[in-house]
């Protein structure tokens, strides 16, 4: 299809061959070939790699391509093969759609990063999140959760939220994550789980319904500049995901089928059987305070005592029964086929993900259909269908990330399930049903017209839908012998309609490199989403074969405790909500011999939810390029590829108001004189002065690629201060409101991110042996600036736990405030004594004094007594200070290796799962909630004891004297550790055949085979399983659902 | 060539200069880490009442709510009723400061003793960096009953915050407790409210009639004998107010009493030390501390003594006892003495 231009000469010649990724060994199809001399495109790569030019001997072409180096070949013989050797993202040739604008990455002023979909293969994930960390300096994202379906957690620079919500281990934080634009439609991240909708929200956010298999590129936008076209919605950064597009003569089909194994991987510690009988009774006869104490615990706990008797002979790993390993599927074909003026694509996935945990899983199906049209230069038509079903099992139920059971297990001294003997817990898991299920369709239509020479007219619009459903239903049996039925329905739009002009005028049109470019852009963008949530909640029916009655019972009135144990009557309209914007946007561009690079941008927001006195909001950004190896007096350096330097300076605005808080709403009150009467909801004080959330940013940075890109290299510095945050300002009651919300908090985050890209072995040839190293860091620092009303110090009360959140000036933004662990007393003699009374040092409630054993904790105003009003420290920081990722490719003859790596430095966690089941010890029968807890390994930690006066963990089997002094309570240093991690996320082993004759015979144009193990291992300090599967506010859940090793063994095939 | 390259490690100077300069510069201006100080601390008590003669303690009284530790206080301004200054409250006095910690166990007054010591303290005394109040033992010689304002200054790195007209209502000492006079005015309270002492558990015991005595039938007092030694005997007399033997309360544990101590939650054994019992067994001696018990003003700790005795009520066995929980403040040799009002029957039916 290719030869457009042709050039009468003596030699010319046929060209033909096949382009390859010199790293993996695949084909490489929408290879751009340009020949050097004439700077022409000559030709494009087909979508198998092959290419069929006319060019002169002698001459010299270039191959380039998205996410690899240039390669320029001198002809001299009819058939080559060409490798292209892979650049992550630093190199100068990539195209990058900034703004909805496809520029070269030369001329971007921006930080933004590229991830080729080629990395994101071979690794069948529930969700494409999971692939990014680790991929970009900068980008923080964090599995929290290994269930199926659920995502993590992602930031970009930092945190520039202050909100938290929830308590204890479900804290979470207000979402930082940035805005998705999937094939130039802005999508929302979340998916429709908003932070207010924690627990009904049953959506499954956009990253987990598209395959992989279907990503071309993504690029993540990180800076003031990059993300401000995207307005207010791109305030922390802007993830834009291209999907592949079709470009063959021949249809092509894609096929890639895997199977995988999903493993659970190292659960909580545990002591069982006799070491759990004859610790719990060592507690009891030896630490009770008296005969009768003993008697009675003995009496009411026949498990512990009747240890002759079959029943409770056991030592139950009940862990095994939650967990399970499931074998999975994953499948995706492509059809593509077409040429510029006319090319398709269809892209059929489906995958079977089944959780570790019992009855939790994700399945998914999803079509995406492509059509791109240009009848005529001037005319482009592009449209897209796409369609997905998510559908997740959460099998107990349970929040947005603890699907887990840790609660779940019991003493290891119940019998094990059988066909007479039910654990209500274990059935929850095994018969209870929580299915929850996405329906995504989004279409977009683009047309785009050149009027006149270079001006162009556009327009896009794109239609989102969403349902979500869940359907719950728990036995009686499960469930405190009552059956509990919930249904949720959620529905969710967004139109989309984009509209502009832009013209472009170059001086020298045949070379951007000789002349001043210009380019001049208008835009608006109007966007009208809605969003309706219905739940139906009903308890206490017939029978576990009944499920009804649907509807609004009207049994179940407010107030009734049957409907719902916390008193809230959860039936009725969750949600309802319209929300109109509109936005204007300019860009000016432009650049002189692409050499020096200026962006100036301008967009006005504007929302129906703003503060009735502040509209519209704006967004300039300003970014500057020099791209040095154009300077003359840089020619001679031989070299060097390219280096540049980049500033860019923005503001970017994010809506924080609703109509709650910018107008208030009215209630219906209670009757007066036999009327109901309406009046404003006094729980907040409408704020018509609301401002959006702000945030500027600079951002200087250089790329350097160098020795013919065996180093390249990208750094970038930043400094973003994010103020105009939203506060909770509690009101005196004599206003009559609870509270009013102004803008006030303010943080500032500044860091480095480097990207450093070795290849210390490269081959021209396919038998060589190839080693590509990409390493990438971030370090970033957080400090809260300011906080409403000038105070200095913030503090969030935690009911649950009573970790509070403090929110102080001056440090990181949240730290956690705790007791100051400093050691266990050797002796009695070493607890201080008050001068004044006479007695030893105490815990601020009870009389029991500190002894031997019990934990030294600092008493900071001096008054011998532990107490959480005056010593408590301001500790910890949530939010890691390193993050980043190591790659590392091998590829020999026709075996490629790659091995994927991430970590984590500096984070504290609190590990409340270890905390919870100690301080649970001090009832060394049942626990403070009446339940029977399993028993942590105790031989894991070093205990004080009497015969071990050394140990560095308090004694625990004094129950009586350590309930009084609280010793394991989960506030203090003790469990507060350092969460760095080094984590080995993939290992793939590929294998690519070639020139079997089988695959002629079926018409097989390309085939392998690859193996991989995917979260293969996490190294780190930290006393847990797994500190990546904790809270985005660092606290290790009990609950949480751990991240299971998988193992794939897959074929990709190409007809 | 050689200018190119010069050019070239120039720009390159410049430029890792600029971004150094650049990085260095992010944290000039952000805030520090301040102090916080709360406008919203407070005592939780403003009124301190105090009894002379006695150590009073005041403790856990301040919500510093979350202001950055370590705050520090300062008691100022003392002032009388009518505001004139009065420093009396600011003289030194004698305060015993415990070395060790009271076991309840130790075996004599001197081992007690033992684990304190004496410091000069201000009369009005406040903790540096907790605000717990003490006032310390003194009499009415140094200051005189009454009302006194004083100041309190709490200040951290940041600021001070000062709580004014802070009450302290001095009050007449109580020689022992419980006390039927009123310590502000001296009286003799009335008779419902404690005016007269009564054991605090007399049971099982009953008359020649067989009618339970109830617990008024008895009457208490409390008897300074002279200031030679720190001691509490007690007896025992009948309607007649002839003595009664204390071989006749022969189920009294006399080698096991003890009592239980509110403040360290654990068992004062033994009850007090060197016992004597008088020739004619009518009385029995300890050697006690001052105050007794040792934790009676600056804990909550009251001593308990129960005398018992058994007799066979037509065929039955019934135990009797006869109990005082008291606490004494004056040192000096107590006499406690139990008045019954109707003689109680020691004879087996």
């Amino acid at each position: 299809m290719c030869c457009s231009q042709i050039y009468a000469q003596s030699s010319e010649m046929e060209l033909s061959g096949t382009v390859l990724d010199a790293e993996k060994h695949e084909v490489l199809g929408g290879v751009s070939i340009v020949n050097v001399t004439t700077q022409k495109t000559i030709g494009l790569t087909t979508d198998k790699g092959a290419f069929n030019i006319k060019v002169n001997k002698g001459e010299k072409i270039r191959f380039s391509y998205i996410g690899f180096m240039d390669n320029i070949i001198i002809v001299d013989k009819e058939n080559v093969t060409v490798l292209l050797q892979p650049s992550s993202n630093a190199l100068k040739n990539d195209v990058v759609v900034v703004g909805y604008q496809t520029r070269t990455k030369e001329t971007v002023t921006g930080a933004v990063s590229i991830i080729s979909g080629k990395d994101l293969q071979d690794v069948p994930v529930a969700n494409v999140e999971q692939l990014l960390q680790g991929k970009v300096a900068g980008m923080n994202v964090q599995n929290l959760t290994g269930a199926p379906g659920f995502s993590g957690s992602v930031s970009i620079r930092g945190i520039s939220q202050l909100s938290i919500s929830g308590s204890g281990d479900q804290a979470q934080l207000a979402s930082n994550n940035p805005l998705l634009v999937i094939d130039n439609v802005p999508i929302d991240y979340d998916g429709g789980v908003t932070q207010s909708m924690l627990q009904p929200g049953a959506a499954t956010g956009p990253l987990a319904l598209i395959p992989p298999e279907d990503i071309q590129s993504i690029e993540v936008f990180k800076d003031a500049q990059a993300a401000s076209l995207y307005g207010s919605r791109g305030a922390n950064g802007v993830i834009v995901i291209t999907t592949k597009q079709g470009n063959s003569p021949t249809p092509v089909i894609n096929l890639n089928s895997s199977v995988f194994v999903n493993l659970p991987p190292q659960l909580r510690p545990t002591w069982g059987g006799n070491l759990e009988r004859d610790y719990r009774l060592y507690s009891i006869l030896n630490y009770s305070r008296d005969e009768q104490t003993v008697r009675e615990l003995l009496d009411s706990y026949q498990f512990l005592t009747d240890s002759l008797n079959p029943f409770y002979n056991n030592s139950t790993d009940w862990q095994s029964y939650f967990y399970q390993t499931t074998v999975n599927t994953n499948h995706n074909v492509q059809i593509s086929g077409g040429n510029p003026k006319l090319n398709y694509k269809t892209n059929l996935a489906y995958q079977l993900n089944q959780g570790v945990l019992k009855n939790t899983g994700f399945e998914k199906y999803s079509l995406n259909m492509q059509l791109n049209f240009m009848p005529t230069e001037k005319l482009r038509v592009g449209a897209q269908l796409f369609g997905a079903l998510g559908q997740k099992q959460r099998g107990n139920g349970g929040g947005l990330t603890n699907n887990g059971a840790g609660d779940a297990f019991t003493s290891s001294l119940y019998p094990s399930p059988s066909h007479f003997i039910g654990i209500p817990r274990l059935e929850g898991y095994e018969n209870n049903t929580d299915d929850n299920s996405t329906i995504n369709l989004r279409a977009y239509l683009k047309v785009d017209y050149e009027i006149i020479h270079n001006l162009r007219l556009s327009s896009t619009t794109s239609y989102d839908y969403y349902t979500d459903t869940r359907d719950q239903f728990k036995q009686a049996f499960t469930n405190n012998n009552q059956t509990m039925m919930y249904g949720y329905i959620g529905r969710r739009d967004e139109l989309n309609s984009r509209n502009g002009i832009n013209y472009s005028y170059n001086t020298d049109p045949e070379d951007m490199s000789n002349g001043h470019n210009f380019y001049i852009s208008a835009y608006n963008e109007a966007n009208i989403r809605t969003n309706n949530i219905h739940i139906r909640d009903v308890r206490n029916g017939p029978s576990d074969f009944y499920w009804g009655p649907r509807g609004y019972s009207p049994r179940f009135y407010p107030g009734n405790h049957y409907n719902d144990a916390n008193g809230v009557n959860d039936n009725g309209t969750h949600a309802s909500m319209i929300y109109h914007a509109l936005s204007w946007a300019g860009v000016f561009s432009y650049n002189y011999k692409t050499k020096y690079v200026a962006d100036l941008s301008y967009r006005m927001d504007g929302n129906s939810d703003a503060g009735v006195n502040k509209r519209y909001s704006s967004n300039p950004a300003i970014g500057l390029r020099w791209n040095i190896e154009k300077e003359p007096w840089m020619q001679k350096m031989e070299w060097l590829d390219y280096g540049s330097l980049r500033a860019t300076y923005g503001i970017n605005n994010r809506s924080t108001a609703t109509v709650l808080n910018t107008l208030g709403f009215y209630q219906i009150y209670a009757d007066y004189n036999n009327q109901p009467a309406i009046g404003p909801d006094f729980s907040i004080l409408p704020n018509p002065y609301l401002e959006p959330e702000k945030s500027y940013q600079f951002d200087v940075g250089g790329d350097v690629g160098i020795l013919d890109g065996r180093i390249t290299l990208s750094y970038d510095t930043y400094y973003k201060k994010s103020y105009n945050i939203v506060r909770d300002f509690y009101l005196p009651d004599i206003t009559g409101y609870n509270k009013v919300q102004v803008n006030g908090g303010s943080l500032v985050n500044y860091g480095h991110e480097l990207v450093l890209n070795f290849r210390p072995f490269v081959s021209k040839t396919l038998e060589g042996f190839q080693w590509s190293i990409s390493l990438n860091g971030a370090m970033n620092h957080g400090i809260l600036t300011g906080l409403p009303g000038d105070l200095t110090l913030y503090r969030q009360y935690d009911d649950t736990y009573h970790q509070d959140f403090i929110l102080q000036v001056g440090r990181n933004p949240i730290s956690n405030y705790l007791y100051q662990f400093n050691g266990v007393y050797q002796n009695t003699a070493d607890v201080p004594v008050d001068p004044v009374t006479g007695k030893r040092a105490r815990w601020q409630t009870g009389i029991q004094y500190f002894q031997a054993g019990d934990p030294i904790w600092k008493d900071v105003n001096g008054d011998y007594v532990i107490s959480a009003g005056d010593d408590k420290f301001i500790v910890g920081n949530p939010d890691p200070i390193f993050t980043g990722g190591i790659s590392n490719t091998f590829s020999y003859k026709n075996f490629s290796l790659n091995i994927y790596m991430s970590y984590l430095a500096d984070r504290t966690l609190l590990n409340n799962a270890m905390a919870k089941r100690l301080f649970d010890l001090r009832y060394p029968g049942l626990d403070a909630d009446d339940l029977m807890g399993n028993l942590y390994n105790l031989g894991l930690l070093d205990i004080w004891s009497v015969t071990n006066p050394g140990g560095t963990y308090p004694g625990i089997v004094d129950y009586y004297h350590s309930r009084g002094t609280a010793s394991y309570l989960p506030d203090q240093t003790l469990f507060s550790e350092d969460g760095s991690y080094f984590k080995i996320n993939q290992i793939t082993l590929s294998y690519r055949f070639q020139g079997f004759r089988f695959m002629k015979k079926t018409g097989l144009h390309a085939l392998s085979a690859y193996t991989t193990l995917y979260n293969v291992g996490i190294f780190s300090g930290y006393s847990g399983p797994n500190p990546e599967t904790v809270s985005r506010l660092g606290r290790d859940d009990i609950n949480g659902y751990p991240a299971a090793l998988s193992f794939t063994v897959g074929l990709r095939a190409q007809f | 060539m050689k200018s190119s390259n010069r050019i070239q490690i120039i720009f390159l100077a410049i430029l890792v200069l600029f971004v150094g300069i650049l990085a260095g510069c992010y944290k000039s201006g952000l805030p520090d880490v301040k102090d916080y100080l709360s406008k919203d601390m407070a005592f939780n008590q403003t009124s301190f009442l105090v009894n002379l003669e006695r150590t009073n303690v005041f403790t856990q009284i301040f919500n510093a709510d979350y202001s950055s530790e370590p705050l520090t206080f300062k008691l100022q301004n003392f002032r009388h009723f009518d505001e004139s200054p009065a420093p009396e409250l600011l003289a030194t006095r004698d305060a015993k400061y415990w070395d060790d910690y009271f076991t309840g166990r130790e075996a004599s007054v001197a081992e007690i003793e033992g684990k304190r010591h004496t410091e000069k303290r201000p009369l009005l005394d406040i903790r540096e960096h907790s605000g717990e109040i003490f006032f310390w033992n003194t009499d009415s010689t140094k200051v005189k009953p009454g009302i006194y304002f004083f100041d309190v200054e709490v200040s951290n790195k940041v600021g001070s915050h000062l709580f004014k007209n802070m009450i302290l209502n001095v009050r007449l000492p109580h020689p022992y407790e419980p006390y039927e006079f009123d310590d502000s005015t001296g009286l003799r309270l009335a008779e419902d409210e404690g005016g007269i002492l009564h054991p605090s558990t007399l049971s099982g015991a009953v008359d020649d009639l067989e009618r339970t005595l109830p617990a008024d039938s008895v009457i208490v007092y409390f008897h300074k004998k002279s200031t030679k030694k720190n001691t509490v005997t007690f007896k025992f007399y009948d309607q007649d107010s002839l003595p009664i033997s204390l071989t006749k309360y022969n189920m009294t544990q006399w080698d096991s009493l003890r009592f239980n101590s509110s403040t360290t939650g654990d068992y004062v054994f033994p009850f007090a030390f060197n016992r004597q019992f008088s020739q004619d067994s009518m009385s029995v001696t300890y050697d006690v501390t001052n105050p007794f018990p040792i934790l009676a003003d600056v804990g909550s700790d009251k001593a308990s003594i129960s005398f018992g005795y058994k007799r066979i009520s037509f065929g039955r066995r019934v135990n009797s006892s006869i109990g005082l929980t008291f606490a004494l403040f004056e040192p000096g040799e107590w006499e406690i003495i139990f008045k019954y009002k109707i003689n109680p029957k020691f004879e087996d039916d």
